[in-house]
């Protein structure tokens, strides 16, 4: 799978770096190991500039000191005077960088003292001399040239100036000063030292700028993974766009069918071990070309390489992971089932102008699949082009497009206004989408419980902001076990008097989790109400149960009361069965008077409908709520 | 014996700590004797390693680094001043501007059985390079 290397992969001028360093490390060791060579180099050429000044003077004074002499080594020999005035001459010279000035007279290759300006350790004429460094000395007699030799070995010494005396062209001496450890020394040692560090330096240097970018762009390559699931995750996706050539991939967008009830009913963690499982079998059937990204929860992108497959070979394999995961048994404690997905896919990306708009109508395929029963593959076509894309669906439920509109609940008798029923609406520009044309998209997916928040949160601003309105929310059975929601509500309590939660009840579910929710907002102080009764819980020892304080009789029921003798007595026995249990009724759908009428002998107090008003959006309504 | 042996340790001793130890032993070792030579250090600052044979000063036949003249036995001394002023020494170890100076005098070598191989010419001398008149009278 591509997935491992993306990022070196996605990121070559790595590489780059990683050699040019690499090259860097090496041309730093090796300049490291030379740098004695340069040191020596350094070394002479300073010497060189500090010697100057003494070479030219030390001329001037051999010169001086072997005045006319015929034989200078007899004459110093033999006369004490001419020596301590040749030391005398020579003691010009000196200087506080100068450790040993002296002149040696040359016998049968050996060296002896002939003067010495030491008063201190003052050599004795004759003197024998062994030199550390005869080599030098022998050249300077033979070659009539002076050297400079760097004393490495030889302590508080730094180097030696050797000049030959020549006369009659004979080497008859030498003038040797030696040059203690001074501050040129310490100046050459520190340059060199300096250089050393500097070469450390860069190096270091430019390591850590390495390793801090890497790691700084490896941080960041981590958020592109998802933490439960280790794949890459929409956040890389929309990082890396311009990056990815989807041309030349085939998109499929796949979704777990109804896997929202999984981490209801198991809770989060399960759900997510479902989910890797899941993952695991979807990616058994890709290759190292291919890519897969977790779009969202549980939806899926698959890049489908075009190099490694035909479309033929792209259609099969999606049928092949359709089946794979439909046959897959999970098993969560003693609780085994099975999962189906459904696929949108696109097969000609190369004429799309961005990845988003590949990813729309992959999406939309995907919601065909959904329509069309699930567990099956749809492919994009262009009549498809006009159906709602659930992407879009999804950035208008994230937007400020998402709205509530607000219906009257009236007291049949008095006219008073008692609340609100809240009623979702997504305003696009002058268009106004309802919720049949978007809830059936979402049903169990994590947008609707998305959805349900937004609109829980929308109404809870709308309370805080108002405090005389009371409005109605509708949730649904799920909605009621979801801990987000639960929490929402009883982070808002004291909202309660206000806000009435109606039960959607229109699938089985589990009765006692939901109980357990209800009493729980009971004791929040929240009223419940069960919506469009007449369906799903038509067990009434459950309604009973429940402990509810409104019933809303469908509204379908109520329109024909006043002409379907059925209706009117389903009705009836209904507003009879609340009258007796101390449950108040609404009934919805009442259009004209006759049914009001009618109502009103039934006993039932509220009704809702375009007779009253119809749904408006809260600024239109009235602000005393009358 | 005993009380030479005192005397020996309050002569001066040659403090350096900057011989060149190494070229030291290795003149040492390559002194040529019909029988094996055995030493005794006299100074306490200098170690020579145990590479040479150290033995007591009544057993020892080169005595090192002692510049008492009393001394009957072959000593290599610690300055050239002792070397030129005490004729039982054969040579001479010290320091001279930082350098380590070896000096044997090839005479005195002979005279008591004992050289050095010819790659230790340079610390060789004559008896008569040590004494300026002498040296004088050779210099052209």
């Amino acid at each position: 799978m591509q997935n491992k290397f993306i990022f070196f992969n996605n990121n070559k001028i790595y590489y780059y770096v990683v050699v040019a360093y690499i090259v860097l490390f090496f041309l730093v060791i090796f300049s490291y190991q030379n740098i004695g060579f340069y040191k020596v180099k350094l070394k002479n050429s300073l010497l060189n500039k500090t010697i100057g000044m003494v070479d030219s003077t030390s001329t001037n004074i051999i010169k001086k000191i072997l005045k006319d002499d015929d034989n200078f080594v007899r004459s110093n020999l033999k006369n004490i005077k001419v020596r301590e005035d040749n030391e005398k001459i020579l003691s010009l010279l000196n200087n506080q960088d100068i450790q040993s000035l002296y002149v040696l007279f040359i016998d049968e290759n050996r060296y002896f003292f002939l003067l010495d300006v030491d008063e201190e350790n003052h050599s004795e004429v004759n003197e024998p001399f062994i030199p550390e460094d005869s080599e030098a000395f022998a050249r300077v007699v033979s070659e009539q040239k002076k050297r400079i030799v760097v004393q490495d070995k030889i302590n508080n010494l730094s180097f030696t100036l050797i000049k030959p005396i020549v006369q009659n062209g004979i080497t008859v001496g030498l003038l040797v000063i030696d040059y203690s450890e001074n501050r040129l020394s310490s100046l050459l040692n520190v340059s060199v030292q300096f250089l050393s560090y500097l070469l450390l330096a860069v190096l270091v240097l430019f390591f850590s700028f390495l390793c801090y970018v890497i790691y700084s762009r490896y941080s960041k390559y981590k958020v592109y993974y998802d933490p439960r699931t280790n794949t890459l995750n929409r956040i890389y996706m929309t990082d890396n766009y311009d990056k990815i050539d989807f041309k030349k991939y085939y998109i499929a967008l796949a979704d777990i069918d109804l896997f929202k009830r999984i981490n209801n009913l198991y809770g989060q963690k399960n759900g997510d071990k479902v989910l890797v499982s899941v993952i695991n079998i979807m990616y058994s059937h890709l290759d190292k070309k291919d890519m897969f990204i977790q779009y969202s929860g549980e939806e899926f992108l698959l890049f489908i390489s075009k190099n490694s497959r035909t479309e033929q070979q792209f259609r099969n394999l999606l049928e092949d992971i359709r089946i794979s995961v439909e046959r897959a048994i999970f098993t969560i404690g003693s609780d085994k089932f099975s999962l189906t997905i459904s696929i949108g896919a696109l097969l000609n990306t190369t004429i799309e102008k961005s990845l988003q708009d590949v990813i729309h109508k992959a999406d939309t395929a995907l919601y065909e699949s959904k329509h069309s029963g699930r567990n099956s593959i749809s492919y994009f076509d262009i009549s498809q082009t006009k159906k709602l894309y659930r992407e879009k669906l999804k950035e208008m439920i994230e937007s400020d497009k998402l709205v509530c509109y607000y219906q009257a609940i009236r007291n049949l008798e008095t006219k008073e206004l008692h609340h609100y029923e809240a009623l979702l609406r997504i305003e696009d520009g002058d268009n106004v989408i309802f919720p049949d044309k978007i809830l059936p998209d979402l049903e169990d997916s994590y947008l609707y419980t998305h959805l349900t928040k937004r609109v829980v949160d929308y109404n809870i601003e709308k309370l805080r902001k108002d405090s005389k309105i009371k409005i109605s929310i509708n949730l649904s059975a799920d909605d009621l076990i979801n801990d987000s929601i639960l929490s929402t509500l009883a982070q808002n309590a004291d909202l309660s008097n206000r806000l009435l939660i109606e039960i959607l009840e229109n699938k089985s579910i589990d009765y006692k989790k939901v109980e357990l929710s209800i009493q729980k907002l009971k004791l929040f102080g929240y009223k419940i109400c069960i919506d469009d009764f007449g369906s799903g819980y038509s067990n009434l020892n459950h309604l009973l149960n429940l402990s509810i304080d409104y019933l809303k009789i469908d509204g379908s029921i109520i329109k024909e009361i006043h002409h379907d003798k059925r209706a009117y007595s389903i009705v009836k026995t209904f507003a009879l069965f609340c009258k007796q249990n101390d449950i108040e009724v609404i009934a919805e759908f009442i259009d004209n008077q006759d049914v009001v009428n009618i109502l009103k002998t039934f006993g039932v107090k509220y009704g809702q409908g375009w007779y009253f008003s119809k749904a408006v959006p809260y600024a239109e309504l009235d602000k005393e709520h009358k | 014996m005993k009380k030479l042996l005192y005397i020996l340790l309050i002569v001066p001793i040659f403090v350096s700590a900057e011989l060149n130890i190494e070229k030291v032993n290795n003149t040492l070792l390559h002194i040529k004797s019909s029988q094996p030579l055995k030493f005794f250090n006299a100074s306490k600052h200098i170690d020579l390693k145990n590479k040479l044979k150290f033995t007591t000063l009544k057993n020892a036949n080169i005595i090192l680094f002692s510049n008492n003249k009393n001394i009957k036995k072959m000593t290599i001394v610690n300055s050239y001043r002792a070397l030129q002023m005490n004729k039982n020494s054969i040579g001479a170890i010290y320091l001279k501007k930082g350098r380590t100076q070896i000096i044997f005098i090839n005479d005195r070598l002979k005279r008591n059985g004992l050289s050095l191989p010819s790659s230790f010419n340079k610390y060789l001398l004559s008896e008569c390079q040590i004494n300026p008149i002498c040296l004088l009278t050779n210099i052209k």
